[in-house]
């Protein structure tokens, strides 16, 4: 899921004091999980929005509202000519939702709640840990399911840099080494022999080194064309 | 002083230490004169099985408490929200107490 972080309230303040009628729109998949953005953290930031204006004497409507997803058209079309109502969105759902509200609201501004920050796993409650950076050509099959670009810092693909120490990175204590994790997996599964294989440099236009990205299903569009065919 | 109070001091020279960094991290109010004759607004918000049942308690045995102090009966306090905290300060009361 994607992992986000509220941004300072110091900075919300900044970004919504000027505006009148304020909408604070929170996303409930993956920013509800982290406890950045759902619906219930945009209905706490409206509420301190409204205590601020209060405080600076300043006249504002502030309000919230939830959704399931800001990153599929459907379901915020319903609340749309509600939404187009206000001055300002305050969206807290990831970037991703922001700019996608953006580009269908028309001459509302969107503004971003939250500091999207990776897609990530929750080991535990509170604790969430970037595993994939969803480089576009996986390889976890090679090195016993740790990916190497998103867990060594440096990306390395064919094995640890002098900075490897006692299982941790040498950028931090807090960093594990992600090609000692790598290496003492592929011991467990009995595999360490693929390791030896030497990874070519990598073609890094899979990634966001190649632009923005795309996926297009044609057979899906095939069938929403035919749909489309037959209703009209 | 701690390490925080001294590093506040440094950006502040001349505040006291803590409202130094409480300024840094600039809260929502800001920081008023408080009048002599002030009575705070208090809402608790107290817990059916515990507090509330203690609350009733006291009734039942003719205690009186101040007037400036105003009780929600909860399920359970774990029913309390952050939004029913910030819907209370919104509303103008000034502290909550929270019992269970």
């Amino acid at each position: 899921m994607i992992v986000g972080k509220q941004k300072p309230f110091e900075e919300i303040w900044n970004m919504v004091k000027d505006f009148k009628k304020v909408l604070v729109y929170g996303c409930n998949t993956c920013v509800a999980i982290c406890h950045a953005g759902g619906g219930k953290e945009a209905e706490i930031i409206a509420s301190m929005i409204r205590i601020k204006a209060a405080e600076e004497g300043v006249p504002m409507e502030v309000k919230h509202a939830g959704i399931e997803r800001h990153c599929e058209p459907e379901y915020f079309e319903p609340l749309m000519e509600e939404v187009k109502t206000y001055d300002l969105v305050l969206s807290t759902a990831c970037g991703v939702g922001v700019n996608f509200l953006s580009e269908r609201i028309g001459n509302i501004p969107v503004y971003p709640g939250i500091n999207t920050e990776f897609f990530g796993a929750v080991p535990q409650a509170g604790v969430f840990t970037e595993l994939c950076a969803g480089c576009g050509n996986c390889i976890l099959h090679l090195t016993g399911g740790i990916c190497p670009i998103a867990r060594c810092s440096k990306s390395l693909m064919n094995g640890p840099c002098g900075g490897t120490n006692k299982g941790k990175c040498e950028i931090s204590q807090e960093v594990d080494c992600g090609w000692y994790l790598i290496v003492e997996r592929m011991k467990q599964l009995g595999t360490v022999d693929k390791l030896y294989a030497i990874q070519q440099p990598r073609n890094w236009s899979t990634a966001r080194d190649g632009g923005p990205r795309r996926v297009v299903l044609a057979h899906i569009q095939d069938l929403e064309e035919e749909e489309a065919k037959k209703e009209s | 002083m701690d390490k925080l109070a001294e590093s506040a001091e440094q950006r502040s020279p001349g505040s006291h230490g803590l409202a130094g960094a409480e300024s840094e991290r600039s809260s929502i109010e800001k920081p008023r004169e408080i009048p002599q004759d002030w009575e705070p607004n208090i809402l608790a918000f107290a817990c059916h099985y515990c507090a509330f049942a203690a609350a009733d308690l006291a009734g039942v045995m003719r205690l009186s408490y101040p007037p400036n102090v105003k009780v929600v009966r909860l399920p359970c306090t774990g029913k309390l929200d952050y939004i029913h905290v910030l819907r209370a300060f919104e509303r103008g009361v000034d502290g909550v107490f929270a019992a269970g």
